[in-house]
């Protein structure tokens, strides 16, 4: 390892999340508007992660916000808070699309079709990023939801993000796991990558 | 090659997925701030004002145009208990801009939340208020009147 993550992703989005969240508790309400500017970005990605239209994800991402105010004081690591959103958008996205029970299983969830992008955005992309997403494309969904997510975090986020997911330990973590090390493979034998 | 530890091209592979989603499916334009209403409206049990003139609502307003500076605007709200109207004006500086307004009822209380903070007035008996040199932006007035029960009253956020 040469070079460690950068200063300000040295401590976690989760850890930075949890600091503000505490804030936010201890009477500083202004700091919620922190809170919403700071995590959204990965929140609604995991939400589009699940395949959902973006009117639905929208809808969750407001909802789990709402939740989170209203059973702010019961919430019982706050430190964790990252992770307690995720988990709620990700099963506010299943409970709105299936019109379904509030408690949905997630282990129980099938798999489904992976968003695809149209070919009018993949036109905006650069070529590296065209071949990026072509190799992306092409990773088991659970992979590319996971990937995903993770990218609008930090790296001691991986984890505690993985668990929030419902992913096996093993996919992330401290190691570069099953997924990342399957998209490193299939950039490490595309000429069009490493050329 | 899995139980690898991450090392500097995941850090870059990371950092490109990021980039990839971010302009794929970038966070809707907006949605930060409807959420910070939706928030504001919750903790507040606020009865939510209907925007007579849609003109200024901020969720489709672009930023305020240079030639724009000086113009006065004029904005009703409606809600069920009040009205609110308030008129735009200019500030001391370009930044900044002179609210004046109107509520239908004597001696309620006008907040102006802005992303600088929030900025308060009570209204004389005529219902008139004034909040001077409010800076630029995206912008919602709460309005409050006395007695017990009473719901707060929050319009949608406009663009000064």
């Amino acid at each position: 390892m040469t070079a460690g993550p950068a200063p300000t992703a040295r401590e976690g989005l989760g850890a930075r999340a949890g600091q503000v969240f505490l804030a936010y508790r201890a009477g500083e309400r202004e700091r919620l508007r922190d809170l919403v500017q700071l995590l959204t970005p990965v929140l609604w990605h995991t939400a589009r992660a699940q395949g959902a239209d973006a009117a639905t994800c929208e809808d969750a991402v407001q909802t789990a916000w709402l939740q989170l105010v209203e059973h702010a004081e019961r919430i019982s690591e706050p430190m964790a808070v990252l992770g307690w959103l995720v988990t709620v958008v990700k099963r506010e996205v299943w409970r709105l699309s299936r019109g379904a029970r509030r408690d949905v299983d997630l282990e129980e969830l099938p798999e489904r079709p992976a968003v695809a992008a149209d070919p009018e955005t993949v036109s905006i992309l650069g070529e590296r990023q065209r071949v990026l997403w072509s190799h992306f494309a092409t990773l088991p969904v659970r992979c590319q939801e996971l990937l995903r997510v993770i990218a609008f975090a930090d790296r001691p986020d991986y984890a505690a993000i993985a668990a929030s997911l419902g992913m096996p330990v093993g996919s992330i973590g401290p190691t570069r796991g099953r997924c990342l090390g399957k998209l490193r493979s299939a950039l490490g034998a595309d000429p069009r990558w490493v050329g | 090659m899995s139980d690898q530890f991450l090392d500097e091209q995941d850090e870059q592979t990371m950092a490109q997925l990021r980039e990839l989603h971010a302009r794929v499916d970038p966070v809707p334009a907006g949605l930060v701030e409807r959420i910070e209403f939706a928030l504001t409206v919750q903790a507040l049990h606020a009865e939510v004002a209907e925007l007579m003139d849609d003109e200024l609502l901020a969720t489709r307003a672009g930023p305020v145009q240079p030639g724009e500076v000086t113009r006065t605007e004029s904005v009703t709200f409606q809600a069920a208990s009040l009205s609110l109207m308030v008129s735009l004006g200019p500030g001391s500086d370009d930044d900044v801009v002179r609210v004046d307004g109107w509520v239908t009822r004597a001696e309620a209380q006008v907040d102006a939340v802005t992303s600088a903070g929030t900025r308060s007035a009570t209204c004389d008996e005529h219902g008139r208020f004034v909040l001077h040199d409010l800076p630029r932006g995206r912008t919602c007035f709460v309005v409050r009147v006395g007695g017990t029960g009473v719901r707060p009253v929050i319009t949608p956020t406009i663009e000064l």
